[in-house]
C-alpha cells in the first residue's frame, strides 16, 4: 500500500472514531435529566451505539497500525480529530435534538454511500453503523416532529438549528489526505454525501416547522480539536 | 443471590479474586465504550500535583494499575480493603509500577488516618458492600481535609437489568442479580447528604454488546455462587442469543458521586 494512502486511511478512521467518541458522552449527559424517561432511555441507547461505533473505528485503526486500540481515546486533546459539531458543549434539549438529528442524518447518508466502497472493511463498517443510524434517525425525526407541534417549543427548536446548522459545513470538508481515498472511491464523495444528507434533512425540518433561512447556509469556523 | 452488604460477602465473594475476575472479564471484552472505566474514574477526580489519596475497597488495585502511566510523583496513594487477599492481590499487581503505594487491610469505617489528613477518598463500586454505611461515611468525612472530597462510584437500578431478565426467565422466578445494592445512583445522594453537604453526580455511559454465551454463563455463575449447573444455563443462553441474532445488549447504568466535605 502506498504510504500516503495508508496514512489517509488511518487518519480517516481516527477522525470517524474521535467524532463518535466525542458525541457519545455528550448525548449521555441527558442521563437522569432528559424530558421523559423514554427519551432518556433512547438517548442513552444512542450514546452507547456511538461509543460502540468509535470502538469499531479505533479497532480497525489499531489493526492497521499494529497498536493497542485502548491508547487512542487517551490522546491529548490537541491530537483529536473532530468536526466542531460533534464537540460543541451540550446545550438545551432543542440543541441536543438538532445536533443529534443532523448528525444521524449525516451518518445515514454517509453509510448508504459507503456500503459500495471497494474496501470491504469500510463497507462492513457502513453496514453496521448504517443499521444503527437509521434507527437513530427514525427516533430523532419522531422527536423533531413532536417537538415542532408546539409554537413555543418550535422557537426553541429553531434556535437549536440556528446554533448547529452553521457547523454542518465541516461535515462535508475533505482533508488533503482524503483525496487519496476519494480518488480511489473508497470513501463517499463529500458533495454526494451532502446531497443525500439534504434529501434526508430538508423534508423533516419542513415537517417540524423549522425554517432554513439564508443565514443558515452552511459555513462556520474550522478547527479540529476536541475536549474530553 | 443479590450482591448486597451481607456480613459474609467479603469472605464468600472476594477472599479470592476468581469471581471478581469473571465479572471484570465480561466488561473488558464486551464494553462498547472504548475508554476504560478506570481511566474515566481518575478523569473525574480533581487532584493537584501533591495530594493524599485513600482508596477504600481497592479490590485488585486495577484503578492504579490502569492509570499507572498517569500517576504524579506527589500523590501519596493508599489502597485499602477489608480483605487481606485483595490487598495482597493489589500489592502484587502494582509491584511493577514505579510509585510508592501504601497498603492497608481495614474496613471502610475504620480508616487508619488522622483527622483532616486526606484530600481525596475513592470508593469505586464498594459502598454497597459496607455493613454500616452511615458510620463509614462519617469516618471518611473525619479523615478528609476541609474542601476534600469523597468520590463514590456505583450503579443504578437499570444496571445490566437484561441479565436479571435472562436469569429470571431461565430459573422461572423473578431474580434480581444486582438490584439489591444498598448504595445506588438513585439513593446515593440521599445517603451522602446527611454527612456531606455538597453532593453531585456524574453519569457514565456504556453497555455490553455480548456475543459469547460462555462468557455470560461464567458471569452469571460468578454472581450466583456457581450453585446452578452450568450446562443447562449455557444451553439456555445459547438459545436466547441465537433468537436475538447472536448478540445481546446489556445496558450499564453507572456513575460517580462527588461528595465534598
Amino acid at each position: 500500500m502506498i504510504p500516503e494512502f495508508k496514512q489517509a486511511l488511518e487518519e480517516y478512521a481516527l477522525a470517524r472514531a474521535d467524532e463518535q467518541f466525542m458525541l457519545g458522552p455528550r448525548s449521555a449527559e441527558w442521563q437522569g435529566r432528559g424530558p421523559t424517561s423514554a427519551e432518556r432511555e433512547v438517548l442513552a441507547r444512542i450514546a452507547q451505539d456511538e461509543l460502540g461505533h468509535a470502538r469499531l473505528w479505533y479497532a480497525w485503526l489499531a489493526e492497521m497500525r499494529g497498536q493497542d486500540p485502548a491508547q487512542y481515546p487517551e490522546r491529548p486533546p490537541a491530537e483529536g480529530r473532530c468536526s466542531p459539531l460533534f464537540a460543541l458543549p451540550t446545550g438545551d434539549w432543542a440543541f441536543t435534538l438538532a445536533r443529534q438529528f443532523l448528525l444521524d442524518a449525516w451518518e445515514v447518508a454517509w453509510s448508504d454511500l459507503a456500503l459500495t466502497s471497494p474496501m470491504p472493511r469500510i463497507a462492513e463498517l457502513a453496514a453496521k453503523i448504517g443499521a444503527d443510524e437509521r434507527d437513530h434517525l427514525a427516533q430523532t425525526s419522531t422527536w423533531l416532529k413532536r417537538f415542532g407541534r408546539n409554537a413555543a417549543r418550535r422557537r426553541l427548536l429553531q434556535a437549536g438549528f440556528d446554533a448547529t446548522w452553521p457547523h454542518t459545513a465541516e461535515l462535508f470538508a475533505a482533508t488533503e489526505l482524503d483525496t487519496w481515498l476519494l480518488d480511489a472511491k473508497v470513501i463517499p464523495d463529500p458533495a454526494m454525501t451532502r446531497q443525500a444528507w439534504l434529501a434526508l434533512v430538508d423534508p423533516r425540518l419542513r415537517a417540524a416547522g423549522v425554517f432554513l433561512s439564508e443565514a443558515m447556509s452552511p459555513g462556520g469556523a474550522g478547527g479540529h480539536r476536541f475536549r474530553r | 443471590m443479590a450482591l448486597s452488604n451481607s456480613a459474609s460477602l467479603v469472605s464468600e465473594q472476594y477472599s479470592t479474586p476468581v469471581n471478581l475476575q469473571a465479572r471484570i472479564a465480561l466488561h473488558e471484552r464486551f464494553s462498547l465504550n472504548p475508554y476504560d472505566w478506570m481511566l474515566w474514574v481518575l478523569d473525574q477526580i480533581e487532584l493537584g500535583d501533591d495530594a493524599c489519596v485513600f482508596e477504600v475497597g481497592c479490590g485488585t488495585g486495577r484503578l492504579w494499575k490502569t492509570n499507572a502511566h498517569r500517576l504524579r510523583p506527589g500523590w501519596d496513594i493508599t489502597l485499602s480493603d477489608q480483605s487481606a487477599g485483595m490487598v495482597a492481590q493489589a500489592r502484587a499487581a502494582l509491584a511493577g509500577v514505579a510509585h510508592p503505594f501504601r497498603f492497608e487491610v481495614c474496613p471502610a469505617d475504620r480508616v487508619p488516618r488522622e483527622e483532616a489528613s486526606v484530600d481525596v477518598v475513592i470508593a469505586n463500586h464498594m459502598l454497597y458492600h459496607v455493613p454500616d454505611l452511615p458510620a463509614a461515611l462519617k469516618e471518611i468525612r473525619r479523615v478528609l481535609k476541609p474542601g476534600g472530597a469523597l468520590y463514590a462510584a456505583t450503579n443504578g437500578a437499570g444496571h445490566m437489568r437484561e441479565l436479571d431478565t435472562l436469569y429470571s426467565d431461565f430459573t422461572g422466578q423473578a431474580m434480581k442479580l444486582g438490584m439489591s445494592l444498598s448504595f445506588t445512583l438513585e439513593n446515593g445522594a440521599d445517603l451522602l447528604r446527611p454527612v456531606f453537604p455538597n453532593v453531585s453526580l456524574i453519569p457514565h455511559v456504556d453497555a455490553l454488546d455480548v456475543d459469547d454465551a460462555d462468557a455470560l454463563a461464567d458471569y452469571l455463575l460468578s454472581i450466583t455462587g456457581g450453585t446452578q449447573a452450568r450446562e443447562p444455563l449455557l444451553a439456555y443462553i445459547q438459545a436466547r442469543l441465537a433468537a436475538m441474532g447472536g448478540r445481546m445488549r446489556i445496558g450499564k447504568d453507572s456513575g460517580m458521586f462527588v461528595a465534598r466535605a
